[in-house]
């Protein structure tokens, strides 16, 4: 049997360091923070779009981005489809459906699962229809075909994208510009995210895509959550920090 | 009860996977076989997910919907390409062909066009971000290492500055390694997040 790598090693007490602090931050944080953190920007205007096409009475549009397995390893779908499950608990009473689209076969299938969870437990299932959910195209230009067509509809109040994202999507942006639809980038690619930026759009910025805060800043999880990651970067920098030095100084080889 | 039961056990098989992912000498034909479950899953999604599309797009011709012209041609794409698949077999070089000539073009237009709108956006940043030190930064960085990277600037004539030019290249390499870590930690906090069920003890 060989041996396990250093680099597993060093992975595996990473996830060690983040449980211990998780566990630590849970169990000192029982009151409400004094100063808790801010919701992140575009995570609020996703809420406050919310209440601009409910009030409105028209339909939310949200991708999901390019999927959960196949061609994407990266674990960023599973924020949009919490993403999801937060925007259809609250749309649920809407006039117009929310309407999902996912670019692979897995997400679009889980997908179809959140959306008809959220109608179970607003207790109208009878509202819910297997089109609610789709999946647009597999791969990024198809999957980005089927959203375009969908802005131009008068019905629809604006778009969420929220997953796997490429610099590509931004003509989503650009033609959603054009039509006044107000739109919002929740992604974990760095590539992406540039691109939205230059853009105009509200998106989310380096690992703010990792903590969903829609209507839920002020709650303790969301303020656990941020204060467990604030302690992990400030953690590993301090690490990266002290490797530098012990480095130059030839301590480590 | 009833609820926890599925966030239990789907909690519990990801630990397990997250302890074997760390011990791979000595759990990997247990991976393997797990990878393979999820492939069968994976593709069996893939299927309904294509069933659930081609009977929602017929459903889009049959009422009339607005914009049922685009669910016409996606079927008719859709059948021919399955028809062909089969009759001639994936792997035949006059089907590859026929459809490469159809999407590289597109996929080739699509690039040109995404390029032209970066361009303008980056033209118009300042205009719809407004000047912070965030868009300076984003803006002038962005051009510095663009000229950079072009290889404009040369300076055979001093081995020195070509080195320190040599430095400030890499630096978007730094900064992206750094925006990686941070991105790194969100996800592993997320995926503790949902292991631990505190995604689905929100809902």
């Amino acid at each position: 049997m060989p041996p396990i790598s250093l680099t597993d090693l060093i992975a595996a007490a990473i996830v060690g360091l983040a449980i211990v602090i998780m566990a630590i931050v849970w169990l000192s944080s029982r009151k409400p923070p004094v100063e808790p953190y801010e919701p992140i920007e575009a995570y609020s205007s996703i809420e406050a779009l919310m209440h601009r096409s409910s009030e409105e009475g028209k339909a939310l549009l949200l991708s999901l981005g390019e999927g959960l397995s196949g061609q994407q390893s990266a674990m960023g779908d599973s924020v949009s489809l919490a993403i999801e499950q937060i925007v259809l608990s609250r749309s649920v009473s809407n006039d117009q459906p929310t309407q999902s689209f996912s670019g692979d076969g897995a997400l679009a299938c889980i997908s179809q699962l959140v959306v008809h969870g959220a109608y179970q437990n607003a207790m109208a299932t009878e509202l819910f229809r297997s089109d609610h959910s789709l999946m647009g195209g597999v791969g990024a230009f198809a999957w980005m075909s089927v959203i375009m067509p969908e802005l131009a509809r008068s019905e629809n109040g604006g778009l969420i994208l929220a997953g796997t994202m490429r610099p590509e999507h931004v003509l989503i942006a650009d033609l959603a510009e054009r039509l006044e639809l107000p739109i919002i980038a929740a992604t974990g690619s760095l590539t992406a995210q540039a691109a939205f930026f230059a853009s105009g759009t509200p998106v989310t910025l380096g690992e703010e895509y990792y903590l969903p805060s829609i209507g839920k800043a002020g709650q303790m999880t969301y303020q656990r959550s941020a204060k467990t990651l604030n302690w992990l970067r400030i953690i590993l920098a301090l690490a990266l920090i002290s490797a530098v030095i012990l480095k130059l100084t030839g301590v480590l080889p | 009860m009833k609820q926890r039961t599925p966030v239990i056990i789907a909690a519990v098989s990801g630990v397990l996977l997250l302890v074997a992912f760390f011990f791979q000498p000595f759990t990997s034909p247990y991976l393997g076989l797990v990878l393979n479950w999820a492939i069968i899953l994976a593709s069996v999604a893939f299927l309904v997910a294509i069933a659930s599309l081609v009977v929602t797009h017929i459903r889009f011709i049959i009422n009339g919907r607005k914009g049922f012209l685009f669910s016409l041609v996606f079927i008719l794409a859709f059948v021919l390409t399955v028809v062909f698949g089969l009759y001639l077999g994936i792997d035949d070089q006059q089907y590859l062909e026929a459809i490469h000539t159809v999407l590289v073009p597109i996929q080739s237009a699509l690039m040109g066009l995404i390029a032209l709108v970066l361009m303008s956006a980056a033209v118009k940043l300042f205009r719809t971000r407004g000047w912070s030190i965030l868009t300076v930064s984003f803006g002038g960085s962005a051009l510095v290492f663009l000229f950079l990277n072009l290889g404009f600037l040369r300076l055979d004539f001093s081995e020195g500055l070509n080195d320190v030019i040599a430095m400030v290249q890499r630096l978007p390499v730094i900064g992206a390694r750094g925006l990686l870590i941070g991105a790194g930690l969100g996800a592993l906090l997320m995926a503790l997040r949902v292991l631990f069920g505190q995604e689905a003890h929100n809902e």
